[in-house]
């Protein structure tokens, strides 16, 4: 069953803004038990999405819920079980070698890590500088400048260059991933929560960097987070995914004025607030008695869900991601 | 471009390997058996392989003249030593050489490449393994022709498995790292991350690996040598004198004393240095 991408109107009217694009795509693993009796486990299910050019996309979710694997899917790391990546409507699955080239080239990872992401026996300029020369992007005085350009363009200095990962902040590291992944000069940025290792103080600095870079470069942002909070500041459009399904997405301000799936409801009450100052409401955990949640039919979040008029019917099938509206989509059949 | 945080961390390393006593004197061996080795030409009292007067010169205890004593055709044990090290060393750096290649390429390819490839190196390398590395050997020479080039190739091939067990583990874990995902990310292809991400990132346990394998080396060198299999008489190198010594060793003990002592110190001494450099470049391990 494929659904209908999750995209802005003007994108299913004429493709041309569609950059990065999923299409019912979905990861499953095997995974063996102790006496070889194997269970699948679907990590990502019937993802539809879409990224237009200039736009940042949010995706949230809780830990586990098939963001990343998501991510590794549109990035080509792993192929999917079902379904298919399109970027500018050329499929990843049936691109040749110098296709696969040139989407490297326009599609870049910003990790969550910033201490694993980076070789610790390269310097900073070694690492940029590789990128260049393997794209043959910039080559002799030109590589360095270009290097120097790079590093300026995430706040960095040039004197940068020269030193190794190990010598710098969570924060500068994050910067250096950054300017790693623009120096193939981009136009789609995925972000596996890049900001969730960091402090908070320099998650700002960070998230105001990556806002200045779309505004300067034109950069589209597929925004991975574990809550709405951060991505409150960057998203145009939000999507909330739940066990590898997409259970709500729209704009961003309508969602955060109007939650419709009780699953978006409750990770926004989990959003702490400044003021007026209130205790930070958990998402509700498996209500007892409830089923657990890998049952086959019915609602996924049912076991979770606090909305008053969930009945029997929640149980029988899975519900559809329905448009309630242009470009508001949820997956209950309650709301 | 040697950088200055480079040259940081090497100095920090050597700071910590400094703090360890026995592997300063055992870098101080090697330093004191490799120079005299070098310099055995200048050192040495006698030629090593020359017979004088024999019935006059042989069975000689030590003395002013020969510090070691002589052995049964009346050559100097000193200078047999001497020039034994240079063989023996020789014998052991070049062999360890061969092992760590070949070991780090096999290791290597099966981490990286996984899947059947993977299981069949590894199994080979079991195989390997279950011989007992001198019956091998002993195999190994016997159909050929003994000389120091097929002691030192040999010697080489059957020392790789270890290394190439490291090797694989430690790739198995660096290729899952997220920088190595990013190299995937900017489209670099299979050979440039194995070669400039993977590989950098894993030498540190075969550094390690090689200066313990050192020892191992030149001692199963002395085996074979002092079995007949390996370096061959009248060229001398510590295994073939503690053989030709082992007649005579209740009358004249300095024969295989002395040669003995040279493998043992420098087995030592190599593993004292491996010991430290371990320590000395993983902080984690505290000595």
């Amino acid at each position: 069953m494929i659904e209908e991408p999750v995209g802005g109107r003007a994108a299913s009217e004429g493709n041309g803004g569609v950059l990065l694009e999923a299409e019912g795509l979905a990861r499953h693993y095997a995974s063996s038990g102790p006496w070889g009796a194997e269970r699948k486990t679907a990590a990502v299910q019937d993802v539809s999405l879409r990224i237009l050019r200039g736009e940042t996309l949010a995706l949230v979710g809780e830990s586990g819920c098939g963001k990343s694997t998501t991510a590794r899917l549109l990035m080509g790391l792993e192929p999917p079980t079902s379904g298919t990546v399109r970027y500018r409507g050329r499929d990843l699955g049936s691109m040749s070698r110098t296709e696969l080239l040139e989407f490297r080239r326009r599609v870049q990872l910003v990790f969550q890590d910033p201490f694993g992401s980076l070789n610790p026996r390269m310097t900073v300029g070694g690492m940029l500088g590789e990128v260049l020369s393997v794209h043959a992007l910039a080559a002799g005085e030109e590589r360095g400048r270009r290097i120097t350009e790079l590093l300026g363009l995430v706040g960095l200095g040039p004197e940068a260059a020269e030193r190794y990962p190990h010598e710098f902040s969570g924060g500068q590291r994050q910067r250096i991933g950054i300017a790693r992944a623009l120096a193939v000069e981009p136009d789609v940025i995925v972000a596996d929560e890049p900001v969730s290792a960091l402090d908070v103080s320099i998650q700002a600095q960070v998230l105001n960097l990556l806002a200045d870079l779309q505004e300067r470069l034109g950069l589209s942002y597929l925004f991975i987070a574990h809550d709405l909070a951060v991505v409150r500041q960057v998203a145009d459009r939000v999507a909330v995914m739940y066990m590898g399904r997409i259970v709500e997405a729209s704009d961003a301000a309508t969602l955060y004025h109007e939650p419709l799936h009780p699953y978006t409801r409750s990770l926004l009450a989990a959003v702490p607030r400044p003021w007026p100052p209130s205790e930070k409401r958990r998402v509700p955990e498996l209500r007892e008695g409830a089923d657990p949640p890998d049952r086959s039919t019915g609602c996924p979040y049912l076991g979770r869900c606090r909305h008053p008029a969930r009945d029997e019917e929640c149980s029988l099938a899975l519900p559809l991601l329905e448009e309630r509206s242009p470009g508001r989509w949820v997956r209950c059949i309650k709301t | 471009m040697l950088s200055r945080a480079r040259r940081e961390r090497g100095r920090e390393t050597w700071r910590r390997f400094r703090r360890h006593r026995q592997a300063i004197l055992g870098l101080a061996l090697i330093v004191l058996l490799t120079g005299s080795a070098l310099l055995a030409p200048a050192i040495a009292p006698y030629d090593p392989d020359a017979q004088t007067d024999i019935v006059a010169t042989r069975y000689q205890a030590p003395s002013v003249s020969h510090p070691m004593g002589t052995d049964r055709f009346g050559r100097d044990i000193f200078s047999r030593t001497l020039y034994g090290a240079r063989i023996s060393l020789s014998i052991g750096f070049l062999a360890i050489l061969i092992a760590i290649t070949l070991g780090t390429a096999i290791g290597a390819i099966a981490g990286f490449f996984g899947g059947r490839l993977d299981t069949a190196l590894m199994r080979g390398v079991d195989l390997l393994l279950s011989f007992p590395r001198l019956v091998l050997l002993v195999v190994l020479v016997a159909l050929f022709e003994p000389s120091i080039a097929l002691v030192t190739l040999v010697l080489g091939l059957t020392g790789w498995m270890g290394v190439s067990r490291i090797v694989r583990g430690q790739v198995l874990t660096v290729r899952e790292m997220e920088f190595v995902t990013a190299a995937r990310v900017l489209g670099f292809g299979r050979t440039r991350i194995l070669a400039r991400h993977i590989l950098p990132n894993v030498l540190t346990p075969v550094i390690v690996a090689a200066t313990l394998g050192i020892g191992n080396t030149i001692l199963a060198e002395a085996a074979l040598s002092f079995l007949g299999l390996g370096v061959q008489p009248p060229t001398a190198s510590w295994g073939n004198m503690v053989a030709s010594g082992r007649d005579a060793m209740l009358d004249a003990w300095w024969i295989t004393t002395f040669p003995g002592l040279a493998i043992v110190f420098t087995v030592m001494a190599f593993n004292l240095v491996g010991d430290g450099l371990r320590d000395a470049l993983d902080p984690r391990r505290v000595a």
